[in-house]
């Protein structure tokens, strides 16, 4: 019932939270939102991009003609640029964005003088339309900066800036700057709480070398990992067909685009999409005592699948990793409980006092999948899925908390797994948000205490669609 | 001759990391989601995650080697718009075939 009353009031507070738009909604401004002349006269790179606040309605066909253009004029000399129509007349719609337009200017006529730094430019009218298919329709002008060889590095500085200030993506195993409490029913009569953190940098300055820290802490019975890590890791990643890709290219290059899409689309039936090698070190503790504390070295190989779509449907994926070998090696660097175990049993503290260098294999497998459907006549609109597993076999042995006593008094070696999984279940998805039910389990034992753990949590969640990725503005 | 943009080498290298993206190479090209440069790496239509981006980078560094240190600073965040990586890459091709153009004439007036 405690369980219970608690989800209802967590509940009611998430209800309480505003609902946003939703991904791909537009921004409804219906204006331009950026405008930039790249001017590279002399490899003949002279054109606008126009990047609009909302999708274009490209049925309207005399919006892309250069005769809807009142004026390209550059500041602050005031030069009138020309644009350079295709063979119908029309400027050019850009792959994959129908938010952007590509305007040619015309070499032979008027240019941009050295002293000039930005552009101005007005459509006489532009239609825009939703994503529930309302049309708008406004003239629009918008002003931008020049591209040049001169600022050329400034420009490229800056988009790179942009792409380090996106906030970091949570993503299952990968999770960056995440951290979330939560309520946890193990073995034990009560449900208690917990905590799970992810810490990863990928911005440490050397390339390929990552730093991240992982927690996992719950006080319930036998709910408790009592797993903390920080570690260093140096990843080398192998892609699986290369030389298509290789020759792919070289194909689409020479102007062979029957023969590269053959190749692309060979590609496709792959499966498997690389191969990470990762090297590195850690150093575990026990979650947040750090009485019991290892440094570990270790490598382990990952293969990676391509995401591949649900039953041919792209209403869903899945993709999945394995670990098919890894190896951990170090020494263990503290044991505080070597004085109770004395007190309870002599035989104890011998084997505990043993306990020095660690020596562990490593394999493990991950599975994700991600079903969306609102029009499925299937209770659950929304699926998501991920699935983890990691099995260790100690070659030495390690302390090993326990339950009894509450110390980690014991050791231990041989097998030692651990599986946790996630799964949630959306009745209703829609711009609003999402409701539905969300289950969660861990079961096994983790470094490096090897506390055992079965625990099981079951929620109602709501989730607003702020959590979805956004369209670009 | 104009410099290419990398749009479509972008495209395809989501295309080799996802089944959910699609590019026909047409004459003209296009891309199944036709929104695809809209979108973020994580976005349910796309299904790339942060590891993936790995995956993304290396097949683009095959698909335009000669700007293969700037991707490689490309960050790993599936949280990137496609339009902001692809702009990223405009960009780096600008100015390497700006570098290129420079160090032709540097050569050819060696020459004279």
């Amino acid at each position: 019932m405690r369980i219970l009353s608690r989800l209802s009031v967590c509940l009611l507070l998430l209800s309480l939270l505003p609902v946003n738009s939703s991904a791909q909604v537009a921004t409804k401004e219906y204006k331009i939102s950026a405008v930039s002349l790249t001017f590279f006269r002399a490899t003949g790179d002279v054109y606008l991009d126009v990047t609009f606040t909302d999708n274009l309605d490209l049925t309207h066909v005399e919006d892309l003609s250069v005769t809807n253009i009142i004026s390209i004029k550059t500041q602050p000399n005031g030069i009138d640029l020309t644009p350079l129509p295709n063979s119908s007349g029309n400027v050019q719609t850009v792959l994959g964005n129908p938010r952007k337009l590509r305007i040619p200017i015309d070499q032979t006529k008027k240019l941009p003088t050295d002293d000039d730094t930005k552009v101005d430019i007005c459509f006489r009218a532009i239609h825009f339309i939703d994503a529930d298919m309302t049309p708008h329709v406004s003239g629009v002008c918008g002003t931008g900066d020049l591209i040049t060889p001169g600022n050329i590095n400034a420009k490229l500085a800056l988009q790179l800036k942009k792409l380090e200030d996106t906030p970091q993506a949570k993503s299952s195993d990968e999770k960056n700057i995440f951290a979330s409490g939560f309520t946890t029913k193990g073995e034990g009569e009560d449900a208690e709480g917990g905590a799970e953190i992810h810490l990863n940098s990928k911005d440490l300055g050397v390339p390929n070398l990552f730093a991240a820290l992982h927690l996992l802490k719950g006080t319930g019975e036998n709910a408790d990992p009592k797993n903390f890590e920080l570690e260093l890791k140096h990843r080398t990643t192998f892609i699986f067909g290369r030389k298509n890709l290789a020759a792919a290219r070289d194909a689409l290059d020479a102007g062979n685009t029957a023969l590269a899409q053959g190749l692309i689309e060979d590609y496709r039936k792959r499966i498997f999409s690389s191969i990470h090698v990762d090297l590195g070190g850690k150093l575990e503790a026990e979650a947040l005592g750090f009485d019991v504390a290892n440094f570990v070295g270790e490598g382990n190989i990952k293969i990676l699948s391509r995401t591949k779509t649900l039953f041919g449907s792209k209403s869903g994926f899945y993709k999945f990793r394995l670990i098919p070998a890894g190896l951990e090696a170090g020494y263990n660097l503290g044991k505080t409980d070597e004085a109770a175990a004395a007190a309870i049993d002599p035989k104890l503290a011998e084997q505990l006092a043993e306990v020095d260098w660690i020596t562990r294999f490593k394999a493990g497998a991950g599975f994700t999948l991600f079903y969306r459907n609102v029009e499925s006549k299937l209770p659950f609109k929304r699926i998501e899925v991920d699935l983890q597993g990691v099995y260790r076999y100690l070659f030495s042995r390690e302390v090993k908390f326990d339950e009894t006593t509450k110390k980690n008094i014991l050791t231990d070696k041989g097998h030692k797994p651990w599986f946790q999984g996630d799964l949630k279940f959306f009745l209703a998805d829609s711009d609003r948000g999402k409701v539905g039910f969300k289950l969660t389990f861990n079961r096994g034992s983790l470094p490096p205490v090897f506390a055992q753990t079965k625990s099981f949590q079951f929620g109602l969640i709501f989730e607003t669609s702020e959590d979805e990725p956004k369209a670009n503005p | 001759m104009a410099t290419e943009d990398g749009r479509l080498k972008v495209a395809l290298a989501i295309d080799n990391t996802s089944d959910l993206v699609t590019v026909s190479l047409g004459p003209p090209a296009t891309v199944d989601p036709n929104d695809l440069f809209i979108r973020q790496f994580n976005d349910p239509k796309v299904g790339i995650d942060n590891e993936q981006m790995r995956d993304f980078k290396e097949r683009l560094k095959i698909f335009l080697p000669k700007i293969a240190s700037d991707i490689d600073q490309i960050p790993e965040n599936s949280n990137l718009i496609i339009e902001d990586v692809a702009e990223f890459v405009r960009l780096a091709l600008l100015k390497q075939a700006a570098n290129s153009e420079f160090n032709f004439h540097i050569a050819a007036k060696k020459m004279k």
